[in-house]
């Protein structure tokens, strides 16, 4: 008897250890040897045969960026707006499970375990587009987008662009009062101002180190400047192998500039330093400048200060180049294994046009709008002031943000951005050497890619 | 003789356990092994064989390079401290009949943590502004000190961490060691005359290398596969072979060349775990 119930225990043993296992939908299909299968293309429906219309139940889930500033709370207000407009659609926020892993991060584990999400923020569209993991959008979805900031790969739009940003220099306009300093419009000027500072005790321009992105802005505007704004299809022309890294002299001297910023500029334990206390010292008055992107100005709004914060684009060595990166890349990409095409794109066109949403969405961060139509938002003395440049200075894209046929192949703008963060951090690397690496291996990714 | 049905219970007792080794454990690694001659990136349907190109670049990949070099500094650093400290400890709490239990629980604390909550910690406490060590050491009048002035500096700030957190491990280890060293030999050797110092290497330390083999072993291999000390302390300045390989594989989408690091990682713990134990294994002895 003991033995029956004993063989019987260990059945159920074996049982529960499969209970798990049920796949609840359509499992990834195990890579092969066969070509891609093309996206999914949904029959044309009529407004009588729309998921709506047929008062079915849509189930969406929305992958979103949840940062300090961009919280849950803010997201599910999107969500809310649209679900009270259609009450057949239940939409399920989904985010990154912490601070260490982006969402593009977390958008490839979901596509390589299945649960690739319906909608979804979306940078870098050329890690997904090589596996038919996006659906592209038709030109009319995009109509409401100003031209030059919808960006096509092999000819098809991937990302509806939902803001844009800039980058360039925030500066202590009441340090550069007391020192009699302008604006500078030459890196040679913007030099002898960082040398000023050194002068007196005061950290030039201060950039940690510790996360790993944040030191690549300056890298990204000085290379936008020196490189983008004279050659602006050189990314294309290095994933064709016409150019290199270390045999382009614009390139090259950006590196010097940005390593002489890094190091010679820069507070000493930059190395253990985080975004967010690099924010903290720029904004307790211990540095003069700060090279960061324009959602900074959500910090100038919420962090406590007491000096007047202005903004200049970075200069380049010519004062009559007057460029200033932006990033485009961010916007809204929707599945190609969506049940709901359709309603996803309209979620889309939502999320990008309700005028309530688009408001508090740009304000926020006091971003740019990339829309045709001006969106009415409350605008800081500080955002005016960089609106108002943006008249001024020619809009070039940022160096690793690079859109459509120009992005960066997979992993590319990770070598760079390894690359700058060597430099940055260890003393005794070796430029050339660094740049030949570069090279060597950013040739390798051009040749795994398939 | 058994019967079919002890045979049955036999198969069926150790049928999950089996099951779960197959699955978690065997099957990646066949999967890993083939999918290090591919190109595969992880997500696209379709892949292409490539022999061993992988493993050819991997000779010239200068950052796979710079990986293995931290990952053996690291990994001696750590070996060293753990196993030095681990013995010194446990022959120190060996003497506090008192005290024993709270200092087994008290040392062995860090090791029930999470490794990232201590990563986490530890990335805090390290912090040129205001970590708590730099508040300590200002407090005394010294200077700010820049745990990750350098690669080197930060891989032997990563190892401390590393090796706090796992010392208590290995100080139960040593503990347990201990116990099965008879105690009359230690009588025998008082009345013969023998000094502390001559019990601790002609008694002690002999007898101790089960427990070394156990642990040097274990402590290389945790050093060899070191990832979340690194990925979360560090600015990314650094890696270890497993934090380059992850990154091949979700930053760079080469998760066929991610499977030859991984491959050759495991290959070369197996080899260094072989030959540790052959050696470790001829220094026991048997009073």
């Amino acid at each position: 008897m003991k033995k029956v119930i004993t063989i019987v225990l260990c059945l159920c043993m074996n049982a529960a250890l499969l209970a798990g296992c049920g796949a609840k939908e359509e499992p990834a299909a195990a890579p092969s040897a066969e070509p891609a299968a093309a996206p999914a293309q949904e029959d044309a429906m009529t407004p009588e045969t729309t998921p709506e219309a047929a008062g079915e139940e849509v189930n969406l889930q929305f992958l979103a960026n949840e940062t300090p500033i961009l919280t849950r709370d803010f997201w599910q207000v999107v969500v809310d707006r649209y679900t009270a407009e259609h009450p057949n659609v239940h939409i399920e926020l989904i985010f990154q499970p912490s601070s260490n892993i982006t969402v593009r991060e977390h958008a490839k584990t979901l596509l390589s375990t299945g649960q690739f999400p319906d909608v979804m923020v979306m940078a870098t569209p050329s890690d997904f587009v090589p596996s038919g993991a996006l659906l592209p959008f038709e030109d009319s979805d995009v109509d409401m987008i100003r031209p030059e900031y919808v960006s096509k790969i092999d000819g098809k739009i991937y990302v509806v662009p939902y803001k844009i940003q800039v980058g360039g220099v925030f500066y202590n306009k009441d340090l550069f009062k007391e020192n009699n300093l302008e604006v500078p419009d030459t890196w040679e000027e913007l030099i002898k101002i960082c040398d000023t500072f050194n002068s007196k005790g005061i950290t030039p321009a201060v950039m940690g180190l510790k996360d790993g992105w944040a030191h690549t802005l300056p890298f990204q505007c000085i290379e936008s400047v020196d490189v983008l704004s004279k050659t602006p299809d050189w990314p294309q022309q290095r994933m064709e192998k016409k150019v290199s890294f270390a045999d382009t002299p614009e390139f090259v001297e950006g590196v010097e500039k940005f390593v002489d910023l890094m190091t010679k500029y820069n507070t000493s334990d930059r190395s253990s330093m985080t975004y967010a206390q690099s924010n903290e010292y720029f904004f307790s008055g211990k540095s003069a400048m700060y090279m960061m992107g324009s959602w900074t100005q959500g910090d100038e709004m919420t962090m406590p200060h007491d000096f007047e914060v202005g903004f200049f684009p970075i200069p380049g060595d010519d004062a009559s180049n007057k460029v200033m990166p932006l990033w485009v890349n961010e916007g809204l990409s929707i599945s190609s294994k969506t049940k709901y095409p359709e309603v996803a794109k309209d979620f889309v066109k939502f999320f990008i046009q309700d005028p309530t949403w688009s408001a508090q969405f740009l304000q926020t961060e006091q971003l740019f709008t990339p829309l045709k139509e001006e969106v009415k938002y409350e605008k800081t003395p500080l955002h005016e002031e960089i609106e108002g440049m943006m008249d001024e200075y020619k809009g070039i894209p940022n160096f690793f943000d690079t859109v459509g046929d120009n992005a960066w192949i997979a992993g590319g703008s990770d070598l760079l951005i390894k690359f700058t963060l060597k430099l940055a951090s260890d003393p005794n690397a070796d430029m050339q050497k660094e740049l030949e690496n570069l090279d060597r291996e950013f040739d390798k990714l051009l040749d795994n890619a398939q | 003789m058994k019967n079919w049905k002890t045979k049955l219970s036999d198969f069926l007792f150790l049928l999950p356990g089996s099951l779960i080794y197959l699955i978690f454990m065997v099957v990646p690694i066949v999967v890993c092994f083939y999918y290090s001659f591919t190109n595969w990136d992880g997500i696209s349907p379709t892949y292409k064989f490539i022999g061993m190109k992988n493993f050819v670049n991997l000779m010239t990949d200068q950052a796979f390079w710079d990986s293995v070099k931290t990952t053996l500094i690291l990994t001696a650093f750590n070996v060293i401290f753990v196993n030095v400290f681990g013995v010194l400890i446990a022959v120190w709490m060996d003497k506090k009949e008192k005290t024993y239990n709270l200092c087994k629980a008290v040392i062995f604390i860090p090791c029930v943590l999470s490794s990232v909550v201590v990563s986490f910690i530890w990335s805090y406490m390290t912090q040129g502004n205001g970590g708590v060590i730099n508040e300590i050491i200002g407090f005394f009048g010294g200077g700010n000190v820049d745990f990750f002035a350098s690669p080197f500096v930060t891989t032997l700030t990563v190892t401390m961490a590393i090796s706090w957190a796992g010392l208590g491990f290995y100080v139960t280890v040593y503990d347990a060691s201990l116990k099965t060293i008879p105690q009359d030999l230690y009588e025998a050797a008082q009345v013969d005359g023998a000094s502390a110092f001559h019990k601790f290497f002609r008694i002690t330390l002999p007898l101790l290398v089960p427990g070394l083999t156990i642990s040097v072993i274990f402590s290389v291999i945790n050093a060899l596969r070191q990832y979340d000390f690194v990925k979360i302390m560090t600015p990314q300045t650094i890696e270890t072979i497993a934090v380059n390989a992850v990154s091949r594989m979700t930053d760079y989408n080469m998760l066929g060349y991610s499977s030859a690091i991984v491959l050759v990682l495991f290959l070369f713990i197996g080899v260094v775990t072989a030959v540790q134990y052959l050696i470790l294994k001829k220094m026991e002895v048997d009073y």
